[in-house]
């Protein structure tokens, strides 16, 4: 019956995904002056070359992260909105560590694997937060998650425009990372870097985690009905270790843009990753697996726009608009994939002497 | 002159399979105070309820000075007078009395901005009218539970209520505060308004009503001026005939033991003192206690909101201790102090001697305490996870990453549990997708099976059939009967009177009487403790 449910779930996204891309096309067709080769810029552009595939690839990997957190923490009933901040710590905890480690002699990869270890302590750090507000004052999570989200970002932008600049370059960035310290290219000269199947793998750990163990037994209950886990005895901590994951999974996120890619921490590097890594996990309904091919959709319609952009005569900003669509018509398309805190009501009811 | 006129109202709840009301009829004259009282379960709020246009009956109607009104409609009821105060106050915390007295129907200046200061002035008016003591300039949220109800009576007046229906008006007030709320009432019918009722405490039934409507399964069984009845007959009136038994009240332990099995011990006509009874399995069960074979649960100087005394009480190993009260007499908090999830302000919940407040909770219901809370849906299930989920949450240490991975042992133990109470469906199913007594089942198998000694079920028999709660008793029996400390909290004594070896009872938080179980005899004694007709041991 759960399984019957679940192929039903998957068949009805592939429907609304068609959809959403035949929607999609209308704005091509509109925005541009020729319509047949922006459309065709669009959607096939991100596949004319092993270079712009592997570039596509390499962008859904921040992306995922940014889901899996997301996704991490719906799990738990619980809203995080802060992936940009937290993405935006962990790409400038990276950055540093780098940057301190790089004059030491201790090997690459042990460099790489501390700045992904910080990146992860500074977004869960920062998720933290909002956990901290809401057990001292019942501060919405919500709410705190994005609040302070939004001040990170300013900060890191600062930081990186500011104290932390370049001296040589003309960009608002931070210096550039030795080639060497870089997560490892898998496919030059394209940009695809190691971060693509560490994301994979990542993906399919947390699937494992969250859907074939007891912690994500416990989880999920826990996420369904709070009460309910109070009182079977369940673990208060879930909600806090959910959302101290969150936040690392989004730090880590962050820091494969700069360990990629980009080979360097720039003002604004972040670019909507977090609310693009939300949308990716509402498409997937918080499923890990499920938003490998979400995320790989978002950074094909970003790709296609860059295409659009070069090729045609499209705006970049056109995938914002498919992206919108997507996201419009697959969670319409379900709609009760999760609830998170279903049970306030119930728990609120007036009760006593 | 006639204000309110009931009619040959019906209501049935599918969901539930209750008659709530079966044929009501009522009426009530200008500057009448009538009492609406029944047991729980009733019908008594499904009645105020169809009055104020929040349940639509299945038939019947609901006149207003003669007219007909639309049923199921809370505006129509409104307009025409109806004012109705809820059991669980509905005003808006942040707001000040008077603006909250004003919601809806703000007086605006220009059409268009709030006059702030009109609001004020009417609402010192409406109070200065009445004799409210109540500031309108206060915010809801400072109030008292007594402040805040004659806010709503004072929110059903501005709307220009004229007939008043309050559902327990009195369940969250202390003596004191109940007094001066009737004193109110008392003063609004000599204006000459309507009022209706709904309570289950009968002293301030017989102080304050001018006439009784008595309530039983939905039905009207009296209907009379308060000065041509005693309370004695009232809790008569109130009390249900044994279940599947309709010849009286002496007739029923022959016929109800085949679903229930009465315990041996002798029935005795008044409750006892604890010495004066000693049944073989309760020296026994003593005995095991001290002996560290058993364990016992220990209450110790509980206090139950305002006003009420420290609460002490004890279980022993292989014993079954039924505590009874009316809602809102304090077995609601006394069941979240028990179950652990609320820290008592004063004294303690020990097992064995030890504090469970104290405990990881996570050990405490894996391996000590059997709960089956009394809001099933909220607490006792996840709805939206399947029967399997549900059935396996307090064993899930028992299972390894293989067989977390595949999910085979757990549908074939969860099956096993399922089979256990003969609840027929697969346990893939969603719990949600389960009807009312199909869930309680699902509950009850999963918290009395394992060897937990502990066991806390309130109302366990919530929406079972006869032979379904027949099922439950032996299966709560068999629970003592391995040794295990059974506390049942319920608010209906024949369901208690059954099973029990000793019971108590709750009356406004406090502990009013303690005793064996008497058996159905003395069911009438219970039920005066239960109403406040007698407040200590022996005092009549």
């Amino acid at each position: 019956m759960k399984h019957q449910s679940r192929r039903e779930s998957v068949a009805a996204r592939i429907v609304a995904l068609g959809a959403a891309l035949a929607l999609a096309a209308v704005y091509p067709l509109a925005a541009s002056s020729e319509p047949l080769g922006a459309l065709r810029a669009f959607f096939l552009g991100p596949f004319s070359s092993s270079y712009a595939f592997f570039g596509l690839l390499e962008s859904a990997a921040p992306l995922l992260f940014c889901a899996l957190g997301a996704a991490l923490a719906f799990r738990a009933g619980i809203f995080n909105l802060g992936g940009e901040g937290q993405a935006a710590v962990g790409a400038l905890a990276a950055a540093l560590t780098v940057q301190g480690l790089e004059a030491s002699s201790l090997p690459p990869p042990l460099v790489l694997l501390a700045a992904i270890a910080a990146a992860g302590a500074a977004g869960s750090a920062l998720a933290l937060l909002s956990s901290a507000a809401e057990a001292w004052s019942g501060a919405e999570v919500l709410l705190t998650s994005f609040l302070v989200s939004q001040a990170a970002l300013i900060a890191v932008d600062w930081a990186i425009g500011g104290p932390l600049k370049a001296a040589s370059s003309n960009l608002l960035a931070m210096p550039l990372i030795p080639r060497r310290l870089l997560l490892p290219r898998l496919a030059p000269p394209s940009n695809l870097s190691l971060a693509a199947p560490l994301a994979l793998a990542t993906a399919l750990f947390l699937y494992l985690i969250m859907d074939r163990s007891r912690a994500g037994y416990e989880l999920r209950l826990f996420g369904r009905n709070r009460l309910f886990a109070r009182s079977s005895g369940l673990s208060e901590g879930l909600g806090v270790l959910s959302m101290a994951s969150s936040g690392a999974l989004s730090g880590v996120g962050g820091a494969m843009l700069v360990l990629g890619a980009t080979g360097r921490a720039v003002q604004g590097m972040t670019g909507g990753v977090g609310w693009n890594g939300l949308a990716v996990a509402l498409i997937a309904a918080s499923n890990p697996l499920g938003a490998v091919p979400a995320s790989l959709l978002f950074a094909w319609l970003d790709a296609g726009a860059r295409q659009g952009s070069i090729l045609a005569d499209l705006s970049p900003d056109a995938s914002v608009v498919m992206k919108a669509v997507a996201l419009f018509l697959i969670t319409a398309k379900i709609g009760s994939g999760w609830h998170p805190r279903r049970t306030w009501q119930a728990g609120a009811a007036g009760r006593g002497l | 002159m006639e204000l309110l006129a009931v009619r040959k109202l019906y209501k049935y709840f599918p969901e539930t399979d209750t008659l709530a009301n079966g044929d009501v009829s009522l009426r009530v004259e200008a500057g009448e105070l009538r009492a609406v009282v029944g047991e729980n379960g009733a019908g008594k709020s499904t009645l105020a309820k169809i009055v104020a246009g929040l349940v639509r009956p299945d038939s019947g109607e609901v006149l207003v000075r003669g007219r007909r009104l639309r049923l199921g409609s809370v505006r129509e009821a409104e307009a025409a007078g109806i004012g109705f105060v809820p059991q669980y106050s509905l005003l808006a915390p942040g707001l000040s009395v008077a603006e909250n007295l004003m919601l809806g129907h703000e007086p605006r200046r220009a059409a268009l901005f709030l006059d702030r200061r009109r609001a004020y002035v009417e609402a010192a008016l409406l109070f200065e009218r009445f004799g409210f003591k109540l500031n309108p300039g206060l915010k809801v949220a400072s109030l008292s539970p007594a402040e805040r109800r004659q806010a709503e009576i004072a929110r059903a007046l501005a709307r220009g209520g004229e007939i008043l229906v309050l559902d327990e008006p009195t369940s969250i007030l202390a003596e004191s505060e109940s007094d001066s709320l009737f004193g109110l009432l008392k003063r609004l019918a000599a204006d000459g308004k309507a009022i209706v009722f709904i309570t289950h405490r009968l002293p301030e039934v017989m102080a304050s009503s001018t006439r009784i409507t008595v309530l039983r399964e939905g039905q009207v069984v009296a209907d009379m001026p308060t000065s041509l009845c005693d309370d004695g007959e009232l809790s008569r009136l109130m009390k249900r005939r044994p279940r599947g038994v309709d010849r009286g009240e002496g007739g029923a332990p022959e016929e109800a033991s085949a679903g229930f099995g009465f315990r041996e011990e002798p029935a005795s006509a008044a409750p006892q003192k604890p010495e004066e009874a000693a049944p073989s399995r309760k020296a026994r069960a003593a005995a095991s206690c001290e002996g560290r074979s058993g364990t016992c649960l220990q209450v110790r100087d509980i206090v139950l909101g305002r006003g009420a005394e420290p609460l002490s009480f004890r279980v022993e190993s292989g014993e079954l201790l039924g505590l009874v009260a009316l809602a809102g007499n304090g077995l609601d908090p006394l069941e979240e102090i028990l179950a652990g999830l609320k820290r008592p302000r004063e004294g303690g919940v020990y097992l064995n001697g030890e504090d469970i407040h104290r405990m990881d909770r996570e050990r405490l219901r894996g391996s000590f305490l059997a709960y089956v809370p009394a809001d099933r849906e909220a607490r006792g299930l996840c709805l939206q996870s399947s029967l399997r989920d549900n059935l396996l949450v307090l064993r899930r240490k028992e299972f390894g990453v293989r067989d977390w991975f595949f999910s085979r042992r757990r549908d074939i133990e969860a099956a096993r549990m399922a089979v256990g109470l003969s609840l027929e469906a697969d346990p893939r199913m969603r719990a949600s997708s389960l009807s009312g007594g199909n869930r309680q089942r699902l509950l009850l198998a999963r918290e009395l099976s394992g060897d937990r000694p502990v066991a806390v079920l309130a109302e366990p028999f919530q929406g079972l059939d006869l032979e379904a709660q027949a099922e439950a008793a032996r299966l709560i029996r068999d629970k003592a009967g391995s040794g295990a400390a059974v506390l049942i909290l319920s608010s209906s004594l024949e369901e208690i009177v059954p099973l029990a070896d000793r019971i108590a009872v709750l009356y406004r938080g406090s502990l009013v009487h303690e005793g064996p179980n008497g058996g159905p005899a003395s069911t009438h004694a219970l039920l005066d403790f239960m109403t406040g007709l007698r407040t200590s041991e022996g005092a009549a």
